[in-house]
This record gives C-alpha cells, sequence and structure tokens, in this order.
C-alpha cells in the first residue's frame, strides 16, 4: 500500500498534463431529460457495477447506480501461534448510489463527487481453519479437531461518499464512448462484528470483545473504481 | 502552471484523507489471546480419594487404569499419566473414542496406598455421561472408620507352609456388626497367583470387615451392587444385598498371597438386621446365603458356594471354605435384577437458572430390598430445567429417585444418609420400555452469584486459560482446613451458585483441563466475579511458559 499512493500520485500527476475535453457543447436549456445522460459499467473496490448519468446543468451531473462486490481470497499464515489456512470473502456486498458529480473546471475532466449509497447486507468474513497436527498432553490433535475461527463484519444503511475522478473523453470529446477513473471513500455505519468459533474454538467470546473493539473504526469504504461509458 | 498547482491541491484533499483512512484502522486481531477450548475431553469421571475417617487424601495415593477400554482413558490434561491433586483425579475419553449411540466404555481405576485396603472402581461412560463423579473413602487398616473391623498379624511359616493352625479374628464385642475369622490349617502351603509357593520366613495377615449397613460398605463394595458379569453361580446378573463383606490380604515378604494347597475356612460375621426379601424379614439362622469372591486383579465377581447362616452367642455368621484369598461377600438372595434398558428421567424446574453451576446430589434406591438398602447410583448432577439424565447399572422395577440439595455440610456422595434438603423425589419403575419420568423440582433457590474470568499464569499473565465447560470447581471457608468440597460445575464459562455467602471469604481451585487452579481467601461481594484472577497453582507441564 505504501508503494501504490505514491504511484497513485504519479499517475495522476501525470494526467494533469492531458487536457480531457469535457463534453460541454450540448443544450441545457430543453427538459431534464433531452439533457446529456450516459450509462457506465464499472469496475473497482467496490466491486462490479452499473452507474446511469444525467446532467443536469452545466458542469453537474447526476449519477444513480449500483455495485456487487463478489470477492473471495484464500492465504496461509499465522493465526496467533498456529498455522492457519484464512478464507477471506464478502456476503451480499452491495450498495445503490445516488452521487452528483460536479465538474469545476471547463476545459478538465476532472470532477468532484459528493453523495450517498445504501449497503443492504453487506458482510465480511474471514474464516480461520488451522492445520497441521497438535498435542494435548499424549492426544495427538488435528487441525480438523480444532475446528474454525470466523469474524465477521456487517454494515448496512446510508453511507455518505466523497470522492473525485476523470473523465477521458476520445475523439476531443466527439466519441461517445469515455472513460471515467474515481477515487474516493464511504463512510459507512459502524459494522456489527462478531466473531464465532466450532469445536475447540467455540469459546472466544473474550476475544469477540476485543474483535469489535478493533474494527469499530472499520467504516471507511475506499473506492478506486473505473468505468467505461456510453453517452447519449 | 498556477492552475496544475489547483489541481495538485484537489487531488491531495481527496488522497490524504485516504491515506488517514487506510493508516488508521487498527488491525482486526490487535490483543487476541486465541482460547483453544481446552476442554477437548468431553466425557470424564473425578475420584476423589480420601481417608474414610480423617477425610483428607492417604498419603502416598497412587492410581491406574485397568479394563477393556483403559487404552482410551487420559488424565484429564491429555497424558496416559494420572495425576493426582489432593487426592482427586480427572480421568476421560481420547476425543476420538467419545461414545455414540447406545454404546459405552467402560474402564476400571485402581487405587492403592501404604496401609489401606485397594480399591477397584468399574466404570461405565455412555454417550450422555459427561461428567461423573465417585467418592472413594479408603480404609486404613492401621485407623478403619466405624462400622470397619481391622486386623493385621504377623505368624511364622516353615519352607512356605504352615506350620501349625493360624487363626486371624478382628475383635469382636457385643455390638460388633462386623467380623472376620480365618483360619488357616497347619500344613498349608502359600502360593501366589501363579500358585507357586512362596519362599518366606513369615506371613502377614490384613483383615477387614464391613458392616453392610453403613454407606462406607456400599461404597468400597467393588463395582457396585449391581453387577453384570458374575463369573459362576446362579446367574450372570444380581444386584448384591450384603449381609456381610470382608476383605483378607496376606503377604510373605512382598509377594500376595492368592491361593492355598487346602481350603482355608473363613467365618464371616453378618449384620442381623439386613433384610430378607425371600423371607420378608430380617435375616436369621438357617437362611441360605450365597458367597462371592472379588479379586482387585481381574475387577470380577464369582461365585463360589451356599452358605448356611449360623448363630453364636447371640451372632450371625457365615462360614465358608476357599482355597484362594480375595474379598468375600454374603449376598442374600432377592429378586431385584439389573436393568437391561438405557433408563432416563427429565427434571421439570423452570425456577432454576439456565446457567446455574449448582450440584445437586441424586440417588437412586431400589425397592424390595428392605428400608435401609443402600442407593445403587448416586451422582452429582447440575439440574436445569428439562435436562435429561440417563443412566446405567441401576435396577430394573421400582425404584426411588431422590435429588438433594449439595450444600458446605453435605456434599459427601457416599454419605447417602446425611443428604442436603431434598427436593424432588418420586417412585417409578424407571427401566420399563418406553418409560417416560419427569422429576419435579421443590427448590427455591436463593440470590445467584456468578464467577467468570480466566485463570492465569503465574509467571506470564499474558497466557489465560477460560473455564471450560464441565469442570468442576471446588471451595472451603478461608482459614480452615476443610476438606474442599464441590462448588459446581462451569456453565458457559462461569459458576452461578448460591451456595456461596456474601461477605464470606473462601478459598477456591478447580481443575481447568488438567491445569489446577486456585485463589486463596476470595472475599464474596455482591456484582464482583469471584473467580477473577484465579491463577494457576500447578503447571505440570509447559503450558504457563
Amino acid at each position: 500500500m505504501k508503494n501504490f499512493l505514491p504511484a497513485a500520485l504519479a499517475v495522476l500527476f501525470m494526467v494533469l498534463q492531458y487536457q480531457g475535453n469535457a463534453q460541454y457543447d450540448y443544450d441545457y436549456e430543453g427538459p431534464l431529460f433531452s439533457r446529456p445522460k450516459a450509462i457506465a459499467l464499472t469496475l473497482g473496490t467496490q466491486g462490479v457495477g452499473v452507474d446511469f448519468t444525467q446532467n443536469v446543468s452545466f458542469g453537474v451531473s447526476v449519477r444513480l447506480g449500483a455495485s456487487y462486490l463478489p470477492f473471495s481470497y484464500k492465504y496461509s499464515g499465522l493465526f496467533g501461534n498456529v498455522n492457519s489456512d484464512v478464507k477471506l470473502k464478502t456476503k451480499n456486498f452491495a450498495n445503490a448510489h445516488l452521487l452528483v458529480d460536479w465538474f469545476p473546471f471547463e476545459t478538465l475532466g476532472l470532477r468532484v463527487t459528493p453523495g450517498v449509497g445504501y449497503f443492504f447486507n453487506a458482510q465480511s468474513v474471514a474464516t480461520v481453519t488451522p492445520k497441521g497436527n497438535y498435542k494435548y498432553g499424549d492426544i495427538d490433535i488435528t487441525g480438523e479437531d480444532i475446528g474454525t475461527m470466523t469474524g465477521t463484519l456487517e454494515w448496512k444503511g446510508l453511507a455518505p461518499y466523497l470522492g473525485a475522478g476523470w473523465l477521458f473523453s476520445f475523439q476531443e470529446g466527439e466519441s461517445p464512448i469515455s472513460i471515467t477513473v474515481d477515487l474516493g471513500t464511504y463512510y459507512l455505519s459502524r459494522p456489527d462484528a462478531t466473531l464465532t468459533g466450532t469445536k475447540l474454538l467455540e469459546n472466544n467470546s473474550y476475544n469477540e470483545k476485543r474483535f469489535q473493539e478493533n474494527v469499530k473504526n472499520y467504516r471507511w469504504l475506499p473506492v478506486l473504481q473505473a468505468s467505461l461509458r456510453y453517452t447519449f | 502552471m498556477k492552475n496544475q498547482q489547483r489541481y495538485l491541491l484537489y487531488i491531495a484533499g481527496i488522497l490524504l484523507p485516504l491515506i488517514t483512512i487506510i493508516w488508521c484502522c487498527t488491525k482486526p486481531t490487535k490483543d487476541f489471546i486465541i482460547n483453544v477450548n481446552s476442554d477437548i475431553i468431553t466425557y470424564k469421571a473425578t475420584f476423589d480419594f480420601t481417608d474414610a475417617r480423617t477425610g483428607r487424601a492417604p498419603a502416598g495415593l497412587t492410581v491406574s487404569l485397568t479394563g477393556a477400554d483403559a487404552a482410551v482413558i487420559y488424565d484429564y490434561s491429555g497424558t496416559k499419566a494420572l495425576k493426582l491433586l489432593d487426592g482427586r483425579v480427572t480421568v476421560g475419553v481420547h476425543p476420538h473414542n467419545n461414545p455414540a449411540g447406545t454404546a459405552a466404555l467402560s474402564f476400571n481405576i485402581v487405587a492403592t496406598a501404604d496401609n489401606y485396603l485397594p480399591v477397584n472402581i468399574p466404570v461405565t461412560i455412555g454417550s450422555t455421561n459427561h461428567n461423573q463423579n465417585f467418592s472413594v473413602p479408603l480404609i486404613n487398616i492401621d485407623n478403619p472408620p466405624d462400622g470397619v473391623a481391622t486386623r493385621e498379624q504377623n505368624n511364622a511359616i516353615t519352607s512356605s507352609t504352615t506350620p501349625s493352625a493360624i487363626t486371624v479374628s478382628t475383635s469382636t464385642n457385643a455390638t460388633t456388626t462386623a467380623s472376620i475369622n480365618l483360619i488357616i490349617p497347619a500344613g498349608t502351603q502359600l502360593r501366589n497367583a501363579a500358585n507357586a509357593t512362596i519362599a518366606g520366613s513369615s506371613v502377614n495377615s490384613v483383615l477387614s470387615a464391613f458392616d453392610p449397613a453403613q454407606p462406607l460398605a456400599s461404597v468400597n463394595l467393588p463395582g457396585g451392587s449391581v453387577q453384570t458379569n458374575i463369573s459362576g453361580g446362579p446367574s450372570s446378573s444380581l444386584v448384591f444385598q450384603p449381609a456381610g463383606f470382608a476383605t483378607v490380604i496376606l503377604k510373605v515378604g512382598n509377594t500376595e498371597v492368592k491361593n492355598f494347597s487346602q481350603p482355608v475356612t473363613v467365618q464371616l460375621g453378618l449384620n442381623a438386621t439386613t433384610y430378607n426379601p425371600v423371607t420378608n424379614a430380617v435375616i436369621k439362622a438357617g437362611d441360605v446365603l450365597d458367597i462371592y469372591s472379588y479379586q482387585v486383579e481381574t475387577g470380577v465377581w464369582k461365585y463360589e458356594s451356599t452358605a448356611t447362616i449360623t448363630s453364636s452367642s447371640g451372632r450371625l455368621f457365615a462360614n465358608f471354605q476357599v482355597n484362594h484369598l480375595c474379598s468375600f461377600l454374603a449376598h442374600v438372595r432377592n429378586p431385584v435384577q439389573p436393568c437391561s434398558n438405557v433408563a432416563s428421567i427429565t427434571f421439570n424446574a423452570p425456577q432454576i437458572n439456565p446457567n446455574s453451576s449448582e450440584q445437586f446430589i441424586l440417588d437412586i434406591t431400589p425397592a424390595g430390598l428392605g428400608n435401609n438398602a443402600p442407593p445403587v447410583l448416586s451422582q452429582y448432577i447440575t439440574l436445569h430445567d428439562k435436562d435429561v439424565i440417563n443412566f446405567r447399572r441401576i435396577t430394573a422395577g421400582a425404584v426411588n429417585i431422590k435429588v438433594s440439595v449439595v450444600d458446605y455440610d453435605h456434599y459427601k456422595l457416599h454419605e447417602y444418609r446425611n443428604r442436603g434438603a431434598q427436593v424432588g423425589s418420586v417412585n417409578v419403575n424407571i427401566c420399563a420400555a418406553g418409560q417416560s419420568t419427569t422429576v419435579p423440582i421443590n427448590y427455591a433457590p436463593g440470590t445467584y452469584l456468578t464467577g467468570t474470568g480466566a485463570a492465569v499464569c503465574p509467571n506470564n499473565p499474558a497466557v489465560i486459560f477460560l473455564p471450560p465447560d464441565g469442570a468442576q470447581v471446588y471451595y472451603r471457608k478461608s482459614g480452615t482446613r476443610d476438606q474442599y468440597r464441590i462448588l459446581g460445575t462451569i456453565v458457559n464459562q462461569g459458576i452461578t451458585t448460591t451456595q456461596l455467602v456474601t461477605g464470606q471469604r473462601y478459598d477456591l481451585n478447580g481443575n481447568y483441563s488438567g491445569k489446577m487452579v486456585g485463589r486463596s481467601d476470595v472475599l464474596i461481594r455482591t456484582g464482583v466475579s469471584f473467580l477473577d484472577s484465579t491463577v494457576v497453582i500447578n503447571s505440570g507441564s509447559s503450558f504457563c511458559q
């Protein structure tokens, strides 16, 4: 992460050199739905999704969309002092969002985006399964005997969003296809955190309190997202 | 250029909060102490060995396991070596061999100590028997308790043979209810278990006779009164009703005498108040008894012979001859049979806290063996509404089921005549097929106090052990030398009890899966956990390192 951030800064600085050309030559005097609109497929840290954008005035558009994050990742590592398989996955990690894109510069694709999202029942689940063989006195215990421990974070409800992005047009704005890159964050509700165990890891209510304390500030969902947009 | 600086400011304004967000988050597992539930052994039995007279743990006590399933029985700490603390040991089933369904595991625990009679206790663990307790008062030959008569005597022998008749007798008087008299004829060769003669110049005899009307006799009756594996005789299954019971141990040097070259005569004193179900009266001269013998080594009762009761000086005796030595029992024939089903009862006790750790004693006493018959089963239970308990080794036919409170003064399992307040009693045939028995509990609990918290290692407070469910905690009043007595069983990682008195100080100890923990001089206060800061007092292995 420490390497990534300076790199991201450098990339963004470079794109400042690129004179993106926003689509400012539409008619903004007619009825709302006659003004420019766009549909976009999105891909990023909040998952895959679709956005519908409606320009409402010069330099201001409203974006309505939804996204879903199907994520699963396994790795091996130490959990406490125990060699374990760790599986991370999301469950029902979906949101609907309503955002306002404000283009503060006429000649640039830079946009600032406040808004709000609604997370239905977003869960992030980590399951730890000890592996290997252990001894309890003279008794051999396998990882399977020990059981699993599962930590779950659950967010739901409204979450304000603030971000910024860049709209890259093609053919000097004549092409209906464009690409956007956004960087921002949701501020989520305080997560419900639970820690459950099976078999020998069953009694970990002691750690559940610590877990809840440790993750109480897990309310920021960073968003780095690219969109392929079609304007019509 | 000016514009670019403004753009940079915009971007920095977005990125800096993001960096802060990412770096401000605490690792989810920070300060985790992984508590691997130490309750790996979930089927266990606790044995509390005490001197029958003093109530203290016998010095030099050793215990060992034998029997069919001994290989899968371990110390509660998971080791094959059994760990005694203050006369108490808890053993359990290897978690890969837990009993399931109607299957059961059986084993014996043998306890020996210098100058004490050895005991061999058979144990059966079924799928619902997660916790069993055995209170085992051992008989000190030199200082026996009331109701037990002992005699130790040395006699010279020549070439493994008695030069003259040897008579060894416990002392008797007008009120004696337990006695044994052994007569070894002259010219009798003394032989070991392999039937080989034993070289030596003297034979040491230790005789112990039990009054069968006393609780100690029923506890020291190997395997209890319900027997299903008797060798020989009228039936392999019966319920003992002893009129007399004695143990004979002869040694030449350190070798035990097990056999004789010719029969020896045993005169076993009988308790004249023993009920005879066949005659519906107390036993009398002329009644016929069955004689059974028991070897600690084999753990099996064996039919020997019949014996007709004789009378002498107002006392009753059973006279018989044997050619080997062990424990002898004079059994009154009776119609009561062992139950071949797994019987169960359900409690109706909605007033009891679901987390209650409190102990009760449940006694099951068969009908048909007289008014003074001892229970065939006595065990500690934690009791909650709708709890179901299954039983093995009880009797068929009608039984009385009694539930009593365990308090500071009424806690010894074997003292069935000195129970705490009775809170439930039913008379029923729980062995009958399809029988569903509910035992209503008439008990108004006082104020519950709860002790929770972790035990810590004295040399490393970062290492903690949470109380495993099912572990037992013991207590005594601070400043006394009272025996520790059971306070309760851990339920939901705590002890919830009404037995502790606010303002009183207690010493506490327990066995958290083989980790001996304790805390002394704990002042009981309302709203303060009395288990907090319990420390490991006997690490035993490296778990506190």
